[in-house]
């Protein structure tokens, strides 16, 4: 028997199941006018803090459900929790980003119809979740001034594919040192359009203007 | 690391459409990366040696053909292919490629440059 070498035509778009899982989630969400926001950004730049801020602010106006995504861990989960939030947990295991298939299985676990808004925490990382949509209608990436003046042009095209930045920790600012301006600068290199805001979760400045801003 | 479930999914489209067509043995697996990706062809090589391991595609050849990003313009109205001016700095080159190639400003929006497609394979199949 004689083999021969032939092509077999396949042109699939190996994001198209991501995508497609994406916007059945963004069509759930919109069904129950629930706002869905992605937090993405690197280890420890405050995401669960400005998610615990935003909470504070937030709980008694609206039902809030929080999707917590970490490699193993509930601890984040928890500290949004104690702010009297309903909480999800997907344990990512080795994977380095949240696809929007996940979402989906934690969409099933609750009953979704009775939030208004849903916080997702991504898992710590800033590059792999900027590449996966999940159905949200706002993508945000949040920085910090204790990740050195770089992060910006090591990460630009994150910085490009979200919706709006968010500089955290800026109450460190002038003790670090830390020229706030220039990475706002660098950011509008990156994009002269995208919203960015300046806050400290910790203290909460400026915090009111992202709530404005997220229409909540 | 999303290198290694993205070259698992080469992997497994790869297998399917082998087993669909009597494949003994795939030769070559042709992808296109876009630019405006977080996929590395060196990465998502080595990740698609190790997931092909054991199946019919183990062996094979990725061959990745990157593609231009593209961008659209809200200043100057240019859409087109993405450049990397070899003229500036390099610690502000990073940012080039999303810059306007017309007009230098970046009120750009991506359009192009996104796409992680698995064209198609060569094999060896057996004459039924
Ligand atoms: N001074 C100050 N500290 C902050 C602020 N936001 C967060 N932190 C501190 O920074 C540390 C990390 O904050 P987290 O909210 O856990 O960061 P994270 O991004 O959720 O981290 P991972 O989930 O591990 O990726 C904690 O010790 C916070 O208290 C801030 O605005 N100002
Ligand atoms: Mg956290
Ligand atoms: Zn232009």
């Amino acid at each position: 028997m004689s083999e021969k070498t032939v092509s077999i035509d396949i042109k699939k778009d190996l994001f198209g199941a991501n995508e497609e899982a994406a916007s059945k989630n963004a069509e759930v969400f919109k069904k129950h006018g629930i706002v869905a926001i992605d937090i993405m950004g690197s280890v420890g730049t405050g995401k669960t803090q400005l998610i615990e801020a935003l909470c504070e602010r937030l709980s008694e106006k609206y039902p809030i459900l929080m999707i917590a995504g970490d490699l193993a861990t509930r601890i984040d989960a928890d500290r949004v929790g104690s702010h009297g939030v309903d909480t999800v947990q997907i344990n990512t295991g080795t994977a380095c980003h949240l696809d929007a298939r996940m979402i989906r299985v934690a969409i099933d676990d609750t009953d979704i119809s009775k939030y208004k808004v849903v916080f997702i925490e991504n898992v710590g990382n800033l590059i792999c979740p900027a590449g996966y949509s999940l159905g949200v209608g706002k993508k945000v990436v949040v920085v910090s001034v204790t990740e050195g003046p770089y992060m910006i042009r090591k990460h630009p095209l994150t910085i490009k594919r979200s919706d709006m930045v968010v500089i955290n920790k800026i109450d460190l600012a002038e003790v670090l040192d830390f020229d706030v301006d220039a990475l706002e600068r660098d950011i509008r290199e990156v994009d002269a359009n995208l919203p960015v805001f300046k806050v400290s979760s910790k203290i909460g400045t400026g915090l009111d203007k992202l709530i404005e801003y997220l229409g909540l | 690391m999303h290198e290694f479930s993205a070259a698992l999914s080469i992997v497994e489209t790869a297998v399917q459409a082998a087993k669909e067509n009597n494949v003994s043995k795939v030769k070559a697996v042709n992808v296109e990366v876009g630019e405006f990706t977080f996929l590395v062809p060196e990465q998502l090589e080595f990740n698609f040696e190790i997931a092909s391991r054991n199946s019919v595609v183990e062996g094979a050849k990725l061959q990745i053909t990157k593609k231009k990003g593209a961008l659209k313009c809200d200043d100057c109205g240019f859409e087109g292919e993405s450049q990397v001016d070899t003229d500036i700095p390099s610690q502000i080159a990073v940012f080039s490629p999303m810059k306007c190639p017309k007009c230098k400003g970046s009120s750009t929006e991506i359009i192009g440059g996104k796409e992680f497609i698995i064209t198609n394979i060569l094999a060896e199949v057996t004459p039924a």
